[in-house]
């Protein structure tokens, strides 16, 4: 035991001062998900704002039909009006800029209106950016004129009273009463992006160090001298093995702890019912909860260390090592992109495949209605591959072929 | 006293590794699918004396090196040290030998006081004992300047000098070196080779594979040839050049290995 302390000390000691590992290790993971979630909020938070306050161009197109909405939109600090403008030339000035919008009065519009009946305004825009306010900002003024003017019209019917209204417009009102908890709605959503964030970190955190440690030892040609040491081949391997199970745990630690401040952080800053839902959310999620997931990624973390330890002392150098890294992140990912699509589902089945039972458990952990047993299961069969994966490792470890590959 | 006994080391060749049908020489050690790289060797070192093993390249030289420090398994033979046989116990044999090659390298990252200290924990050297080492072994290579250094900082011969360190630090009574001189400038050459006859006279026993024939007339009491996975000759030097029939050291060598002397070889081109 004292022994395999020792190898680890001076692994752990070598990796933490090798600047490529400890950006993946600790680095990546913990400012990967801040900078992700506060540059997307940000440039969001100013795109919008931006969006939401500058003065749009717009062009009133048939306005003879319908004097009434130049004083609209004359008098309103949003919009600056562009008159004279060719109907022909419309579609042409949006896709040039020259306008935002136009809004298009059909010839029968007065005539419409005045026998009570629905008339319509074209509003004409791009449409084209996903963040578009353009439609909404421009016909908001239009709306709340027809709203005043739907008052009279049932004013003039008889009809006062706001109930009496309700009850005229919409007679039959559909409620929706969803039993699921906030917790549980948004927990399928949110919570397959947690599994996906640390089970990639936890990978990329084994991924250089046991490069470095099989492989790089090669490379250096320090492995011969380690072999011919009065220490059992199984004991270099545990040591070798525990430190990149101990950068992947960390890897994977940071990156959740990261994840969950960033999100508190951005929750926070956002307004209205749904900040407040994913506040709720969020807070809903307990320590135990975390605990959880922690207790899930220890024997994950050590199934990526034995498959990546084991390939790494098969390559020939770090470059080598590397380049097998590749392939097997995509074996790695697939599974957990599996567990993101709709109606994939914790089940006996399900649960019996690595990584992605891994991945729908935290799911259920993060929406609080994870089966015990599965979680069980769960736990014993990754724990069940990770001893294999040792034990393989190991076995590995000791043939010569492998060691002294040319 | 370490004694091989009829070492040998069958190794699995590689899909499309085998020389036979690529038209290369024939070597009698490629049997297809197995490379029998040693086929036999055997010899012996006494305490407090130096034995040298030349051989062409490919000969089994670092086969039989690493063999007789357990890197590798031998398929068959026995390794006595000190008249026992020890095959079955690698680490008994790992404790009582050190290994230094020309290509061995250092762990970048560490200081040479770490490395020297790492090596001398997984000998299970006490710890007061081994500080006390380091220091005495710092003190006689001149080495405190940077024993707190980072290795990738060393100069070639300031890491020749940590390597002979961590080879000692257990003060194993065999020293095997493997072309231990190769790719070294003269000065750090000149530091192991000094290091090779201070073990003699500190009554070690000594094994080193190298090239270079002047090294062996200058340091060593043995000589191994070892061609083709077989020992063909184990004495002294001066028995070796009489077996021969030469008194140059190199033309003896050519002849115990069966190859044209270069002059030989240069006019029978020519002609």
């Amino acid at each position: 035991m004292k022994l395999i302390f020792t190898i680890y000390l001076k692994e752990f000691l070598e990796t933490i001062r090798d600047r490529k590992t400890l950006f993946f290790m600790l680095a990546l993971p913990t400012f990967v998900m801040p900078l992700i979630f506060y540059g997307t909020f940000k440039f969001m938070e100013n795109v919008t704002t931006e969006e939401r306050q500058r003065v749009l161009k717009i062009a009133l197109v048939g306005e003879r039909n319908w004097p009434k909405i130049r004083d609209i939109y004359r008098d309103n600090s949003e919009f600056k009006l562009i008159d004279q403008v060719n109907p022909s030339a419309v579609a042409r000035m949006i896709r040039n800029g020259e306008l935002d919008a136009a809004l298009l009065v059909p010839d029968d519009f007065q005539e419409l209106l005045d026998e009570g009946f629905q008339a319509s305004v074209d509003i004409q825009s791009t449409g084209a950016s996903s963040i578009d306010m353009v439609y909404g900002r421009v016909s908001q003024p239009l709306v709340e004129y027809g709203r005043e003017l739907r008052d009279q019209r049932l004013k003039e019917l008889g009809v006062s009273a706001s109930l009496q209204r309700e009850s005229l417009l919409e007679p039959i009102l559909a409620k929706e009463s969803r039993l699921a908890s906030t917790r549980e709605r948004l927990g399928e959503h949110l919570g397959a992006f947690l599994p996906y964030i640390f089970i990639i970190f936890t990978f990329l955190g084994a991924m250089y160090p046991a490069a470095d440690l099989g492989a790089g030892e090669k490379e250096r040609t320090t492995l011969e001298t380690l072999l011919i040491s009065p220490v059992e081949r199984w004991q270099l391997v545990v040591g070798k093995y525990l430190v990149v199970a101990s950068a992947a745990v960390i890897s994977a630690g940071l990156s959740i702890v990261s994840t969950a401040l960033s999100a508190l952080y951005m929750v926070r800053n956002l307004e209205g019912r749904e900040g407040q839902d994913l506040l709720n959310f969020i807070s809903s999620i307990a320590l135990m909860d975390f605990l959880k997931i922690g207790l899930l990624i220890l024997p994950l973390a050590c199934i990526f260390a034995a498959l990546l330890l084991s390939v790494s002392i098969y390559a020939k150098s770090y470059k080598e090592a590397q380049a097998y890294g590749v392939p097997i992140s995509y074996l790695v990912i697939f599974p957990v992109l599996l567990s993101i699509l709709p109606g994939v589902k914790l089940t006996l089945a399900t649960s019996m495949v690595p990584l992605l039972n891994v991945s729908l458990a935290s799911k259920e952990i993060i929406k609080g209605t994870l089966d015990p047993l599965h979680y069980m299961m769960i736990f014993a069969s990754t724990l069940l591959i990770a001893v294999f994966g040792i034990l393989f490792c190991s076995k590995w470890f000791q043939r010569e072929e492998v060691l002294f590959r040319t | 006293m370490i004694e091989a006994i009829g070492l040998e080391k069958t190794f699995k060749v590689p899909k499309n590794r085998g020389t036979k049908d690529r038209g290369e020489v024939a070597d009698p050690r490629d049997q297809g699918k197995l490379f029998h790289a040693l086929r036999g060797i055997s010899f012996k070192c006494e305490k407090g004396r130096v034995l040298g093993m030349v051989g062409p390249n490919g000969a089994g030289k670092t086969t039989t090196l690493r063999v007789l420090s357990t890197a590798l398994k031998p398929t068959a033979g026995r390794i006595m040290i000190d008249g026992e046989d020890f095959s079955l116990f690698p680490n008994e044999i790992r404790r009582r030998i050190g290994f230094l090659s020309g290509t061995t390298g250092l762990y970048p990252r560490l200081t040479a006081r770490e490395m020297v200290m790492y090596f001398g924990r997984l000998h299970r050297v006490p710890q007061a004992e081994l500080v006390e080492r380091v220091d005495k072994l710092f003190d006689r290579f001149g080495m405190h300047g940077y024993a707190n250094e980072r290795n990738d900082r060393l100069s070639t011969g300031m890491k020749q000098k940590v390597n002979i360190v961590r080879t000692l630090i257990h003060d194993p009574s065999i020293l095997i070196f493997d072309e231990p001189t190769t790719g070294l400038d003269i000065m750090s050459v000149q530091v192991l080779l000094e290091f090779i006859a201070d073990s003699k006279r500190q009554q070690r026993t000594v094994i080193f594979s190298t090239h270079s024939l002047h090294e062996v007339e200058e340091l060593c009491d043995e000589v191994v040839v070892i061609d083709q996975g077989v020992s063909k000759f184990h004495g002294t030097v001066p028995e070796f050049k009489r077996l021969q029939g030469s008194q140059d050291l190199t033309q003896a060598f050519m002849k115990a290995i069966g190859a044209a002397a270069p002059l030989d070889r240069l006019e029978g081109g020519a002609a």
